[in-house]
């Protein structure tokens, strides 16, 4: 009886992945930081309703 | 074995999880932990019934979230490094010692040593007490990274050493 099942699955091609295809012997924590566009920075600060992100999205 | 569908043990390689998402002004803050391997632990009836289930009919039977428990280089583990930065190191572990040989014979109960016959799959070590959840349609979405299935029998045997564990009552160490 084999105990696993081998599968054949595609490269992958994810930059971040690869470089931690790498390294991977352990697990890694990743910090990144993404200036807010305004519309979602309105959003953010004024703690707005669905029915104001509609109002900004128009 | 049907390709597009997850089974119980399948174990998965380079699986991103999100650990925060904080808006610091006009930013957002990302944290996230890429874990070399984890392991899918929901029962194999669950997972076929939310494969299963027809969305217009069955939505009692769809899983919100699949429980995964981390696994870790074997090597790693024994030299307590298997955490890398996220935690302290461990105390290392003697193989050829009793705690080493212990944990090798799946004695422990919270881990599970995991020796595959291909030469190019290391050992591994799957640590119960860190199991958490994955977004079922996260995990489907990139079902790609699945590095292998288990055999029924073997399957078996780690579910059934997950479940007493998480299943364990701990008595205090003094009783009055």
């Amino acid at each position: 009886m084999e105990d696993f099942i081998k599968l054949d699955l595609p490269k992958l091609t994810n930059n971040e992945i690869n470089i931690s295809v790498q390294n991977k012997q352990v697990p890694i924590r990743i910090e990144s930081s993404y200036e807010l566009s305004p519309i979602i920075k309105n959003i953010s600060e004024e703690n707005s309703t669905v029915e104001s992100r509609e109002n900004l999205s128009m | 074995l049907n390709l597009e569908k997850i089974y119980q043990c399948d174990i998965f390689e380079n699986i991103e999880v999100i650990e925060s998402l904080d808006i610091n002004g006009s930013k957002l803050d990302i944290k996230k932990i890429i874990f070399p391997y984890v392991i899918c632990l929901n029962q194999s009836c669950d997972l076929e019934n939310d494969f299963n289930a027809d969305p217009d009919k069955n939505k009692n039977s769809k899983l919100l979230h699949l429980a995964v428990a981390p696994v870790f280089l074997f090597e790693k583990f024994l030299i307590g490094q298997h955490w890398g930065d996220i935690f302290d190191n461990g105390t290392p572990i003697n193989r050829g010692k009793t705690d080493g040989k212990s944990i090798i014979n799946n004695e422990v109960p919270r881990y599970h040593y995991l020796k595959f016959p291909d030469s190019d799959m290391p050992e591994l070590i799957i640590d119960f007490k860190h199991f958490f959840s994955i977004n079922r349609n996260f995990l489907y979405n990139n079902i790609s990274k699945r590095h292998c299935s288990m055999d029924d029998l073997f399957r078996e045997n780690i579910s059934q050493r997950f479940s007493n564990y998480i299943s364990r009552i701990g008595l205090p160490e003094h009783f009055i």
